[in-house]
């Protein structure tokens, strides 16, 4: 059954009107501005300094005008001066009952994000939702690959979103190996519902080629793998679809968007004509901008730009007009395959406009591994490479060169200075990576701005 | 039970959990909390399938 037929509240999203959509979008999004102008000091005082208090703005369009918006460094700022939540957090301290943060490795700092009771349910429901629209039904059996708990967004959302949507949950990412989820899965043997990493659906694929078996036949009862988080080639959705005989669906999220602002429809991540998918905003939780992030002026459908994100419902630390860094090609809703007018994203080539790359779960900027690196004066230059291994899984390769006095010491020595870089490394970002002594010579010289990292992990995408 | 009873039944409910919100037992305080945000989240995710009740 579709799960607009499944359920009617689903079905009413569905049924919307272009212009209905947009009437309860501004209808949520004026209480929205009216609660953050009585509440928040931050946003307050911002929408004070740009003429953009709740009685000036008469109109979603107004608002994409007139409304500032907010960045990684305002919201630091902020946190340093009202430790530690900021004065965007809009809710009294002690009905905070869960905290999220984002990945501290850009250098600059972790965002603190205060959520209340209510917002756990959101996000909760902002996992449940896509996962709802990908197929998976109450009583289903699903096994959770992201690590849970910790202080993200990502470690929690997913134990929620599978509980309230009624599924008999398995979290088995981070705490098991590959193979021990293998052999959980044989033993359970009636899985419905994967979610994973993109990168690690591969690794499972590969490790399930490797011990011979076969997905369609050990697990036929599979309805849908759900990914998230990296880019993806075409041909790689085709081949999992193929291999595991179920459709491969996708969703984009952030701990800013409180969980996933879109995912797929039953199409999946490729449309009957064999192009990429579309993820269908649900913009009535969460109003989604796509700029071009010079002009800040809207892009046109087919174009990408960068995604700027206000949340209409979340009450602790909402975000108004949120600068993501995550670029994505934007389709109107008029351009999908779809009855629904949800607007969305092109499906598997969401980016960062900055150099961030995203690690076994990690969000690692390069400057923190400079950072790390370069603390050590023995250290000269150094090249970096993420790829996919044979046997599927993520690695990372530093070549480093030391500099020429270091050079000369012993073998001894030098091995003891790889090894600290490398645990000065893992400190900073939370990743091990491999450390290969090379001659000076071996590396690029850098006359302006250094290039120092590929990834070349979608070339290993093989199955 | 039809669908359209729900936002009525989940409005009685919210009023019962402010009741209880006020309770004076520390260990229990903490539980309705929880219960008050579960249901008011409730109330808002399904009143965005419902322009009316947006609304009013």
């Amino acid at each position: 059954m579709s799960p607009y037929a499944a359920s009617p509240l689903v079905g009413r999203f569905a049924a919307l009107s272009r212009g209905d959509l947009e009437a309860l979008q501004w209808s949520r999004l004026k209480r929205q501005l009216a609660r953050l102008y009585a509440d928040s000091a931050y946003y307050r005082e911002r929408m004070d300094k740009a003429g953009a208090a709740p009685d000036k703005i008469t109109s979603l369009q107004r608002f994409r005008e007139v409304s500032p918006t907010s960045s990684k460094s305002d919201f630091l700022a902020d946190q340093t001066a009202h430790p530690p939540f900021g004065n965007r957090l809009s809710i009294p301290r002690d009905q905070v009952a869960l905290v999220s943060m984002t990945g501290g490795t850009s250098g600059q700092g972790q965002e603190i994000y205060g959520r209340s009771n209510h917002d756990i349910h959101i996000q909760g429901y902002l996992h449940a939702l896509p996962w709802f629209l990908a197929g998976l039904r109450p009583g289903d059996i699903a096994l959770n690959c992201v690590p849970a708990g910790g202080l993200t967004t990502g470690g929690w959302g997913p134990g929620e979103g599978l509980r309230i949507a009624g599924a008999t949950a398995f979290h088995a990412g981070g705490s098991m190996s590959t193979d021990a989820k293998i052999d959980l899965m044989m033993r359970i043997g009636g899985m419905n519902f994967i979610y994973a990493s993109t990168n690690y659906l591969h690794t499972l694929s590969e490790a399930l080629n490797r011990r011979g078996i076969d997905p369609k036949d050990a697990f036929p009862n599979m309805r849908t793998l759900f990914i998230a988080a990296e880019a993806y080639p075409i041909e790689w959705a085709q081949k999992i679809e193929n291999l595991w005989g179920c459709k491969l669906q996708e969703g984009y999220g952030s701990t800013q968007c409180a969980g996933f602002a879109g995912s797929t429809c039953d199409e999946g991540t490729i449309t009957v004509d064999g192009k990429r998918g579309n993820l269908h905003l649900f913009e009535w939780e969460n109003m989604i901008e796509v700029v071009n992030p010079e002009t800040m002026e809207p892009v046109k459908s087919g174009e990408m730009g960068e995604m700027i994100v206000t949340n209409l419902s979340i009450q602790g630390s909402p975000v108004i007009r949120f600068r993501t860094g995550d670029a994505a090609v934007y389709i109107d809703h008029s351009d999908t395959n779809c009855d629904r007018a949800w607007n969305a994203l092109e499906c598997g080539t969401i980016k960062r406009l900055d150099d961030m790359m995203k690690i076994r779960g990690n969000n690692i900027w390069p400057s923190a591994i400079d950072a790390a690196v370069f603390a050590f004066d023995e250290v000269a230059e150094y090249a970096g490479r993420v790829f996919t291994s044979g046997d599927g899984k993520t690695e990372i390769e530093m070549r480093l060169a030391l500099s020429e006095s270091a050079a000369q010491r012993s073998e001894d020595e030098r091995q003891n200075m790889l090894a600290a870089v490398r645990g000065a490394i893992k400190e900073r970002t939370n990743v091990w990576m491999d450390i290969v002594e090379v001659p000076r010579g071996d590396l690029p010289e850098f006359s302006y701005k250094a290039k120092r990292w590929k990834d070349e992990r979608q070339d290993g995408y093989k199955l | 039970m039809a669908d359209n009873e729900d936002d009525k039944i989940l409005r009685d409910m919210m009023q019962q959990a402010e009741r209880l919100c006020d309770t004076g037992d520390a260990l229990l305080k903490g539980q309705y909390w929880h219960l008050r945000g579960r249901i008011q989240a409730l109330l808002n995710l399904r009143c965005a399938g419902d322009l009316k009740s947006v609304a009013e």
